[in-house]
């Protein structure tokens, strides 16, 4: 097996409700993947479905095995943290370090402790006591002891400040990525997980409009700036975004733009919010802001 | 097993501190109210009596209070994950919803009464010596007959443990079909499940399933006194009772709770039974489904 997450033609649905629409994609091992959309875009339906909660059409491998049928074994070697708000409030941290001792069989008591020792949470804290900032820490230092391939992450800083992002993310990096396990992070964050990501995908209304390496949106995408008497010109050309940097009028194009237009302006490194909002936003709205 | 195990072992985390107030502060209420206390209902004041009368309110005491907590945590048990929302934590931890369910069903259902009835058993004996010293002064401990009560003790321990197994399960289909009814509809569930019920039961005169219910019941009190003969029988209408019946009674007590027992599991073999375990199965897997769909 080469890829750990293997997914074809995945759809999803809540009743009549479509969650996911014939997405596939595979990532490897070794990959800090981001996976960006709106609210509602589809991201919580696929990483329930990555990790065996919510049952799916279509064919979804991960480690090897169909997440919702063998949940249970699948559990073993995959991490997940599904929302920042969910250790129970009554534990103490002792109390939940020995249950994940004997919950996950391949849970390190002692790395979660080297791990808290990194944090201002203490073993006889209980949860309902700590910040939000320090619940996070902990369900990443919890989840991070786990010998696990895979580590899914659903909106994990939400609701916190930059600072706990940043420790959240630092440690996340440092202490649990080592070039073979895989981590897949949904987040509204974009701009601070740039820096940590290898690929990213994009849903849109439950559809995978994007996936690619960071490496690749270089090369893929170009973004020119140009001054405002070559609007008219570059709207013509049918950029995928127009937006501003700096005060100055800017487009997105998916692939080298026309040659008539890339002499109007400058070539800039798309960023991933730009590419976001290029892809993900309405086009109505797009036509109508123009 | 190590995970149903530590699955137990949260249960204990989570309400240790409940369950040891309900069992021990009734006990050490008691006991600081024997000095303003008195045993009537005995013809004489003798140790004996005195001891396994004021062990036996301690225990009654303990046990009302455990069972009564039990119930109304088993009919929230269900949606408790879902209410603190850890249900999520819980869910991304290998374990299956079956685990999850049955062991805190195990723990609340069975393991706490029968720790609070050993617990109620060692604390109403405590009770019952302190009531001794204060009614008879230390010379009712030297009367006592030590080896007589404390093997009427062992056994009404034995009789007792084993009875409130058989009893739970007995009960098993009223208790899980309340709890599958809290799961599926919230807290409206168990008095929608006992009010329609009652309600079948007298809109269309169901003097069957009234007779089934009550014979499910009457399984359940069986379980813990099956009425075998040869244990002395008090007189009716006598408001003290006899010493000579009561001692008979003590040093018959170890004979005759093995036969009792025996009777009580003998009422098992009952299609009554087994179909009251089969609904009680149902019931479960209604509330696994639940929990299925939870998140």
């Amino acid at each position: 097996m080469t890829h750990l997450i293997e997914a074809n033609h995945l759809s999803l649905h809540y009743g009549r409700k479509v969650a996911l629409q014939d997405v596939s994609f595979s990532i490897p091992p070794g990959r800090v993947v981001g996976l960006l959309g709106h609210n509602g875009a589809g991201k919580t339906s696929l990483m329930k479905a990555l990790v065996g909660i919510k049952p799916f059409r279509g064919e979804l491998k991960v480690l090897g095995v169909d997440p919702y049928v063998h949940r249970g074994q699948l559990l073993d070697s995959l991490c997940y943290i599904p929302d920042v708000a969910v250790l129970p409030r009554w534990a103490r941290v002792g109390d939940l370090i020995t249950l994940m001792a004997g919950l996950q069989p391949k849970f390190s008591a002692d790395r979660a402790r080297a791990l808290l020792r990194r944090t201002s949470v203490g073993e006889r804290d209980r949860v309902k006591q700590l910040s939000k900032g320090m619940v996070t820490q902990l369900h990443l230092a919890l989840v991070a002891a786990i010998d696990a391939r895979l580590m899914v992450l659903d909106e994990p800083t939400l609701g916190l400040d930059v600072m706990s992002r940043k420790s959240f993310y630092e440690m996340l990096i440092d202490e649990w990525c080592d070039g073979e396990r895989s981590v897949i992070i949904s987040t509204h964050q974009v701009e601070e997980v740039e820096t940590l990501l290898s690929d990213v995908m994009m849903l849109d209304e439950g559809r995978l409009v994007l996936n690619i390496s960071l490496a690749d949106i270089d090369t893929r995408f170009v973004a020119l700036s140009h001054d405002p008497e070559a609007a008219a010109a570059v709207a013509a050309s049918h950029p995928l975004l127009r937006y501003r940097v700096q005060g100055r009028p800017a487009a997105l194009f998916d692939g080298p733009p026309p040659e008539a237009i890339s002499q109007l302006g400058q070539p800039l490194r798309p960023n991933l919010v730009d590419l976001f909002m290029a892809l993900t936003r309405k086009p109505e709205i797009q036509a109508r802001e123009a | 097993m190590k995970t149903f195990n530590t699955l137990l072992l949260r249960e204990w985390f989570q309400y240790r501190w409940g369950w040891l107030a309900i069992i021990l502060i009734p006990v050490v209420v008691l006991l600081a109210l024997v000095p303003f206390s008195q045993v009537e209902g005995i013809q004489t004041l003798a140790p004996e009596p005195i001891a396994l009368i004021s062990a036996g309110l301690t225990m009654g005491l303990v046990m009302a209070l455990v069972l009564a907590a039990t119930v109304y945590q088993l009919m929230g048990l269900p949606r408790r994950d879902q209410q603190d929302r850890s249900i999520e934590f819980w869910k991304s931890l290998p374990g299956s919803d079956t685990q999850s369910l049955a062991a805190p069903l195990l723990a609340h259902a069975v393991l706490l009464p029968l720790s609070a009835l050993a617990i109620a058993m060692a604390g109403g004996s405590v009770v019952g010596v302190a009531m001794t010293i204060k009614e008879l002064g230390l010379d009712g401990l030297r009367q006592m007959q030590w080896a007589g009560v404390g093997h009427a003790a062992i056994w009404l321990l034995v009789r007792l443990m084993a009875g409130l197994v058989l009893a739970m399960l007995w009960l098993s289909p009223f208790l899980l079909a309340l709890m599958a009814a809290s799961a599926w509809l919230k807290r409206w569930g168990a008095p929608l499940l006992m009010f329609g019920v009652g309600g079948l039961i007298k809109l269309y005169d169901g003097r069957l399933p009234m007779e089934v219910l009550i014979r499910q019941v009457d399984g359940a009190r069986r379980s813990l006194i099956s009425g075998a003969p040869g244990l002395a029988s008090f007189p009716p209408g006598t408001s003290a009772a006899p010493m000579d019946d009561l001692y008979d009674a003590l040093y018959r007590f170890p004979d005759w709770a093995p036969r009792d027992l025996g009777m009580a599991l003998q009422s098992t073999l009952s299609p009554q039974f087994v179909g009251g375990l089969a609904v009680a199965a149902v019931c479960f897997a209604l509330l696994v489904w639940q929990r299925r769909r939870a998140v």
